[in-house]
């Protein structure tokens, strides 16, 4: 299983988005704790608060028929390498 | 297709609106033309999304079917410029819709080819307007950064030049920066807005707040920057409408992007749709792999084009589409997304008549002290030059031969 660096939440170890916040795992291990400490310095929640029907809406692509791609390309990289891979800039 | 012809449109827009049922063809038809980017932004997860792209023979039976309906067209992605056949894919929508705008987003990276990829482009649409846009989210490293990929800021400046290259041989382009302001970039907002002013002086400077959209898979990042400190911003980018004096369609424009960034405030602090949204209705988006959405926030299929024989109007009309609609006229939904508010504002008569009402104020004045107002400042200088011209005529006319000789 694997634990979501937003909010904590237990997922699958192939699941594209968060069960518990919808955030996108694979950007989440990239990109969250530099969010997080822009959001703390804006004086904002470090959670966000998304609107329901956007939260909604994003739960109906979680079964939708182009999902596949991703999920092979999690198992095959995983989160963590798959982010470094990807990315070109360095930081 | 000129803007007199988008009129009856708007009348339509809104009937269908009051209705329910679609009694129209979008008028504002965004076409993601491919999800594959060269970019790996902080703001977005698109390239993410697998790809199974329309091909050039599926363009050509879909703009077909759609006519001359759609006034504003925009080909975005994904990176649109990463799909060869992007003039091919201009030059269809072209011949079966002539549309008044295209719109192009655009990263800069393959500096080598975009520039000549877009001079086909402004080729295959010669009596459109063609407005490119290329992303600016930093100077610098800064850019780069954000975008994720190392030397693009570099690479975008070079496709930048090669595009300003172009604009003295097409009278048709309109070259532009767009900046996606997020808790990311919003502490460099001032060293972005200096540098678009002071070095790149483009035709327009426009700007988005980063947001939460489903087909950006961008839901739950919390990108979007908090109001108080994303209302500066928006406050002088208004200032500078303001204090500046425009022209002709540029007057009628900058009063709308005026208003768009009230729109933006408003929606970001009170959270609900601030004036009736017309997704699904007088603007809709087609995928890359030809679902029809009524916009990219909700990204929610209303049919798949390859299912009903591309033919867009029997999409247009599913029963799935008319529960969008509902859902989006309920209020179920709000966003400050740029490309549905301004076909929005378009279709509301209480913003079109203060628009028309500013517009009208300014041409007013402008007639009344031409000196003042409305004119460039080479035109305000004309008549001074052409005193000293008379003044020098004069004195050439009255000296006398001896003078002229010593």
């Amino acid at each position: 299983m694997t634990e979501c660096p937003q909010c904590g939440a237990s997922n699958a170890d192939d699941a594209k988005n968060c069960q518990g916040c919808r955030v996108n795992l694979y950007w989440a291990f990239q990109h969250y704790d530099e969010l997080a400490r822009l959001r703390a310095a804006n004086h904002l929640s470090p959670k966000p608060q998304s609107a329901s029907f956007l939260v909604e809406t994003s739960k109906k692509i979680d079964d939708g028929p182009t999902v596949g791609w991703l999920h092979n390309t999690i198992r095959k990289y995983g989160f963590k390498g798959a982010g470094k891979k990807v990315s070109t800039t360095a930081e | 297709m000129s803007m007199l012809e988008v009129l009856p449109k708007m009348a339509r827009s809104q009937a269908s609106y009051m209705l329910g049922k679609p009694l129209v063809l979008p008028m504002n038809l965004t076409i993601s033309v491919s999800y594959r980017c060269n970019s790996r932004c902080k703001t977005c997860n698109v390239w993410q999304r697998p790809n199974d792209d329309f091909t050039l023979e599926e363009y050509e039976k879909t703009f077909a079917s759609i006519g001359h309906a759609a006034y504003w067209f925009t080909f975005s992605g994904g990176e649109p410029t990463l799909r060869k056949d992007l003039p091919e894919m201009v030059e269809l929508a072209y011949r079966y819709c002539r549309p008044g705008i295209i719109n192009i987003p655009t990263n800069g990276i393959q500096d080598k080819i975009i520039p000549a990829r877009i001079e086909r482009v402004l080729q295959a649409a010669p009596t459109s307007e063609v407005i490119i846009n290329l992303s600016l989210d930093g100077v610098g490293e800064k850019h780069d950064l954000v975008r994720g990929v190392k030397g693009n800021f570099e690479r975008a400046m070079r496709t930048y030049a090669g595009l300003k290259a172009l604009k003295g041989r097409y009278k048709n382009f309109t070259l532009g920066v767009h900046t996606v302001i997020s808790n990311f970039n919003i502490d460099e907002f001032d060293n972005i807005y200096n540098f678009v002013h002071g070095e790149l002086q483009p035709d327009s400077f426009i700007t988005e707040i980063a947001e939460e959209r489903v087909e950006l898979d961008t839901v739950g990042m919390g990108i979007t920057p908090p109001v108080e400190k994303y209302q500066p911003v928006i406050d002088r980018l208004q200032q500078d409408i303001r204090r500046s004096e425009f022209t002709g369609v540029t007057r009628i424009t900058q009063a709308f992007r005026d208003r768009y960034y009230d729109l933006v405030k408003r929606t970001l602090t009170e959270k609900r749709q601030i004036i009736p949204c017309l997704a699904g209705i007088a603007s809709a988006q087609i995928a890359p792999n030809g679902d029809v959405w009524t916009c990219c926030i909700r990204a929610e299929s209303m049919g798949n084009l390859r299912d009903y024989n591309y033919d867009f109007g029997t999409v247009w009309r599913t029963a799935k589409a008319d529960e969008l609609r509902r859902s989006i006229k309920a209020r179920e939904c709000y966003c400050p997304l740029a490309n549905a508010s301004y076909t929005n504002m378009l279709c509301h008569t209480p913003t079109l008549a203060s628009v028309s009402l500013e517009v009208a104020q300014s041409a007013a004045k402008t007639a009344i002290m031409p000196n003042e107002r409305g004119k460039s400042k080479k035109l305000r200088a004309l008549p001074v030059i052409n005193a000293a011209a008379e003044a020098r005529l004069y004195n050439e006319t009255t000296t006398p031969p001896t003078e002229v000789k010593a």
